[in-house]
């Protein structure tokens, strides 16, 4: 087997012929030369190789693709600026989540194990958040921005996709062992045995979840089901919620920093009030449960819309060539 | 007349090129650590587009699996800006010579 053929054909799709021979091609003919000269008996050296060879080709693609898409060095500093900006608010936002649980526990949990189950749930929400700021803070130039609203809805999607991830099956496994470890060291302390907690609704997988809702129709409890439903649903769209935010940030298309934060705090609160809004309205029987958990993400990417046909050519978008 | 740019790692590169032509793993173990693996190719890349270095593939012999690696070398360009740079860098560290009264 020679490795990094299966790259070398994603290569030729994303990068340029230039591209491929002077940058790719001999990062992939420097790994199959160093596969190639250690003895197949070398697991280890081996595996470690390989994987030393996929990271850095990976780089190069990564690299490959973002200059690909980039044509500025305007557009460019615009992308890692956003970046950057995404990710202090994802960990700073994570970091207040994180905090009000371990308040409540006090002294009596304590750890880094503690608190590595409770990124999973503080980071689905932390996503959309950092991306709608990174956006807002991310960019300056008009120009910029405006030509890279798809990279940035490219980027806005893979963090959908990564938020989807976690709370599909990162969060419900996180929740568990978080109730696990709060039980054996605040409801019995010291104690090591097995411990099997009933599962709640944050705490099971999509088939279980769907599993309970059709027990709890079955059994006459509708607004249990719909509860069970709506955090079925809600894993969806909570994950397309950094979509919906960038979608509105990028349809006003504001040059002006300050305002495209102002933006993004409002889209966040708004995001948040019209969510609760529609868990009640669900759980009370007044909307079906898709549209109650979808009605966040609806309501923006509506407002994305008009808001986008409103304002063509509007000043809020600023000069044409000039840069703030 | 400006001279033309030219970062700390192309500096380098360079460096390493003038004394025999590599390939660019060869670069990164040189380099103790100052060059990755994962950009060494984009900056060799655009080191190509500036004029500074040129490269081909290697001839690979017959029944050799995989991609050819390539080689690297700096042109006669590359070594002028080279040689600018450190003529520079030299002038701007000897220290100023001071007159007594």
């Amino acid at each position: 087997m020679i490795p990094g053929r299966t790259l070398h054909r994603l290569a030729g799709r994303i990068c340029t012929t230039k591209t491929l021979e002077r940058v790719v091609e001999p990062a992939i003919a420097d790994l199959q030369k160093e596969y190639a000269g250690i003895t197949a008996a070398a697991r280890v050296l081996r595996a470690r190789t390989l994987l030393r060879g996929y990271v850095s080709l990976l780089k190069v693609l990564v690299i490959c693709a973002l200059s690909g898409q980039t044509d500025t060095e305007e557009e460019r500093n615009m992308l890692a600026q956003t970046f950057a900006w995404s990710v202090v608010f994802v960990v700073a936002s994570s970091a207040l989540l994180i905090l009000p649980p371990l308040y409540h526990w006090g002294d009596a949990l304590r750890g880094w194990y503690v608190v590595m189950t409770l990124v999973p749930q503080a980071v689905p929400l932390a996503i959309p958040i950092g991306i709608a700021f990174g956006i807002a803070l991310g960019g300056s130039g008009r120009t910029a921005f405006r030509a890279s609203t798809a990279l940035l809805l490219c980027v806005a999607t893979a963090a959908s996709l990564l938020s989807f991830a976690v709370l599909g099956w990162v969060m419900p496994a996180g929740n568990q062992a978080f109730r696990e470890a709060a039980f054996r060291q605040v409801i019995k302390p010291g104690y090591q045995g097995p411990v099997t907690l009933r599962k709640g609704h944050n705490e099971m997988t999509f088939s279980e979840l769907r599993r309970e809702v059709t027990v709890l129709s079955a059994s006459d409890q509708p607004r249990e089901a719909r509860q069970f439903s709506f955090v079925f649903h809600l894993r969806f769209s909570l994950a397309a919620a950094a979509l919906a935010l960038a979608s509105v940030l990028l349809a006003v298309g504001a040059t002006h920093r300050g305002l495209r934060a102002s933006i993004a705090l409002a889209s966040c609160v708004a995001y948040w009030m019209i969510l609760y809004a529609g868990e009640e309205a669900t759980l009370r029987g007044y909307l079906p449960v898709p549209v109650g958990a979808w009605l966040p993400n609806l309501m923006l990417m509506s407002l994305a819309i008009f808001v986008s046909s409103c304002l063509r050519g509007s000043s809020l978008r600023g000069q044409k060539g000039v840069a703030q | 007349m400006d001279i033309p740019k030219l970062s700390s790692t192309e500096r380098l590169i360079l460096d390493l090129l003038s004394g025999e032509d590599m390939f660019g793993l060869q670069l990164v173990e040189q380099s103790n650590g100052a060059l990755k693996r994962g950009t060494v190719y984009v900056t060799l890349g655009r080191m190509q587009d500036k004029g500074y270095v040129e490269s081909w593939t290697e001839k690979q012999p017959a029944g050799a699996i995989g991609l050819p690696r390539r080689l690297y070398r700096p042109t006669a360009y590359g070594l002028r800006v080279l040689a600018a740079w450190e003529a520079a860098a030299r002038a701007m560290a000897r220290p100023p010579k001071l007159r007594h009264a």
